[in-house]
């Protein structure tokens, strides 16, 4: 971690860092509203009827309200914290899975690294959409069998990284003077191959939060992941698709579907801007052909 | 590895490629079957719902061959997918094969529209930044990959819907084709081919005007990937000896960009696009469920909203077969292109 800081650092003031500074403004807001839901939002995001149906954006109803007189406001600002905590336990699930999975398979190598990179590269070659569709579907909805699905596809990413990294800090002379005095293999992997390793993780972490927040948004979309009433974008675009469909009462409710939209779109920018100024930074190697 | 014949050879190549996916569809296969038999509870129960009874979910078990030991439907399965039997769906009591047949057309219709308007918007937009490297224009394309990338694929559908369907009345909300004519005489399946082939432009027209939009709202969500990966090989290509050497000869600058840095920028796309089709595929679910279109995507989410394992397992063996049959398509066209690629 010092040396990412390093990095960092030195590249604050231009363009890579620009980009991340935007990136983290946009999630920090994101957290920060996440957080503060409870006061920021007028009503109950769960309650029906706190409204009248379908009233245009107003100073009472800020964002409109939906066929049931949800209001929108408030359901998109609990919206953040469905998201995000979904994003951060399937993260933690995937990297808790993925990494230390790369770690044994690059430093034991032989047969059991063969083998694991052969079904990590093949579950990575699937669709990861239908992937997950699949997964939260046999599963069934809520948000703990959504976050499950939705970390299962970003395993053999973490997988993959992880491993390709272990290979090549293997061969490093402080590895292999730590293997001649004696440590364990559990001893190297940790304190001498782990720490150089993990500054490859931030980078995967964030972009995959913008991807995990697309395939979550998709999967209450098709219906599988998150179940109303609970908040969340993706299932209120869902349900406002579904109105739409029925009554074809299309330009009347325009709120109802941009709302929601444009708050997945605005925090998923966030994202990819930080995860990418960090790819930049954090390396620089790839900088070349790439900016 | 396996094939001694002549190392080296296309031929040869080719062996080894199919060789090796092997162990990639075993696997894949493998996934699919745990999968859909890690289900908590019973498939057989989850089908009936809530209300049978348990003779009739026995005798549904026993139907399924679910009161088999495991491994035995494990490996009854890998038979018949091997032998070309994708199984039969619950609800509809008919080979899933048959199910799909049609609507695989369908699916590979709209994927190859969607490719073409990637390839085309991602080429112009690649081209043009990396020509203009620093400029606010390769700022701008930098933020188009961005932006195509952030919008969920589904309400960027939904909102286009809503424009240019119902609000300006220029495209149909949804469907494939229209419901006052006969869809083209089937030959290849795609009903652009089709009615061309059949020399009729009305329905050439129609189905043009139902393909348009999730086309291009599939193309538009692959465009900006492609766009960056253009741009990043043209830039690579350019700092290439052959290139400096072009300009030293005094060749026009825009003919450096097309003949030498275009071709040989082209050659990694092409295996990227290999991985691409995987997205697109996910991508295609989304958009085909958001346009009602008949396709194989919208169907998987029916059958699993239903609970029509049979026929999901069906389908997602196709996608399967789907996503290893183009990457070995996608490595031999490259090996074609450059006779450097080889074992």
């Amino acid at each position: 971690m010092p040396r990412t800081w390093a990095l960092l650092k030195d590249e604050l003031f231009t363009v890579s860092g620009l980009r991340i500074w935007v990136g983290v403004a946009i999630v920090l807001f994101y957290v920060f509203v996440a957080v503060f839901a409870p006061v920021l939002s007028p009503f109950d995001p769960e309650e029906l009827g706190v409204g009248p149906p379908l009233a245009l954006p107003d100073s009472t109803y800020r964002f409109g309200t939906t066929y049931l007189g949800y209001d929108l406001y408030s359901r998109t600002i609990y919206g953040t914290r469905t998201a995000l905590s979904i994003v951060a336990a399937a993260s933690l699930m995937a990297v808790s899975v993925g990494v230390p999975l790369g770690l044994v398979s690059g430093y034991l190598g032989g047969r059991f690294d063969r083998a694991a990179v052969l079904v990590m590269d093949s579950v990575y070659s699937f669709p990861s959409l239908i992937l997950a569709i699949v997964i939260a579907a046999v599963l069934g909805g809520g948000m703990f069998n959504a976050a499950v699905a939705v970390s299962v596809i970003y395993v053999p990413q973490y997988f993959r990284v992880t491993r390709n990294h272990t290979l090549s800090v293997r061969e490093e002379t402080f590895v292999e003077a730590a293997r001649a005095l004696g440590a364990s293999r559990a001893d190297i992997i940790r304190r001498y191959i782990f720490p150089n390793v993990s500054q490859s993780i931030p980078v995967i972490l964030t972009l995959n939060s913008a991807d995990a927040i697309l395939t979550l948004a998709g999967l209450s979309f098709l219906g599988f992941g998150i179940t109303p009433p609970k908040p969340f974008w993706g299932l209120d675009i869902s349900e406002a698709w579904r109105y739409l469909t029925l009554t074809a009462d299309y330009p009347q409710v325009w709120w109802w579907t941009a709302v929601p939209g444009l708050a997945i779109v605005i925090l998923i920018i966030g994202f990819t801007l930080l995860g990418e100024g960090l790819n930049d930074v954090l390396n620089p190697q790839l900088r070349e052909g790439q900016r | 590895m396996a094939a001694r014949a002549k190392p080296g050879s296309l031929i040869n190549y080719i062996i080894v490629r199919l060789l090796l996916t092997v162990p990639m569809l075993f696997i894949l296969l493998t996934l699919v079957f745990i999968l859909l038999r890690v289900a908590p509870g019973d498939p057989a129960a989850a089908m009936l719902g809530a209300h049978a009874s348990i003779e009739v979910i026995e005798q549904m078990r026993e139907q399924m061959g679910l009161n088999r030991p495991l491994y035995v439907q494990y490996f009854a399965f890998l038979g018949d997918v091997l032998t070309g039997d994708l199984g039969k769906s619950f609800r509809f009591g008919i080979p899933v094969w048959d199910l799909i047949k049609h609507r695989l057309t369908a699916t590979i219709e709209l994927v190859l529209f969607a490719f073409t308007v990637a390839a085309l918007i991602g080429l112009a937009v690649g081209v043009f930044a990396a020509s203009r490297r620093g400029t606010v224009w390769d700022v701008s394309g930098d933020f188009y990959g961005i932006l195509t990338y952030a919008f969920p694929i589904f309400w960027l559908g939904i909102m286009c819907q809503m424009l240019f369907a119902v609000e300006l009345g220029w495209l149909p909300t949804s469907g494939r084709f229209s419901g006052f004519i006969d869809p083209p005489v089937m030959r290849t399946g795609l009903y652009v081919v089709d009615s061309l082939l059949e020399g009729r432009l009305d329905k050439l027209v129609v189905a043009l005007r139902h393909l348009i939009m999730p086309g291009a709202v599939l193309g538009l969500y692959i465009s900006g990937i492609f766009a960056r990966m253009v741009r990043t090989n043209m830039l690579q290509t350019l700092k290439s000896d052959y290139v400096l050497a072009a300009r030293a000869r005094g060749v026009r600058e825009r003919w450096v960009l097309l003949r030498h840095g275009l071709k040989n920028a082209l050659v990694p796309v092409v295996t990227v696009l290999g991985l691409q089709f995987a997205l697109l595929l996910g991508g295609a679910v989304l958009t085909e469920t958001t346009f009602s279109w008949p396709g194989v995507g919208s169907f998987l989410v029916d059958r699993l909203l239903e609970r029509d394992y049979p026929a999901v397992q069906g389908i997602v063996t196709v996608f399967a077969l789907g996503v290893i049959l183009v990457s070995i398509l996608i490595d031999i066209v490259n090996a074609l292109i450059d006779p450097r690629i080889r074992y």
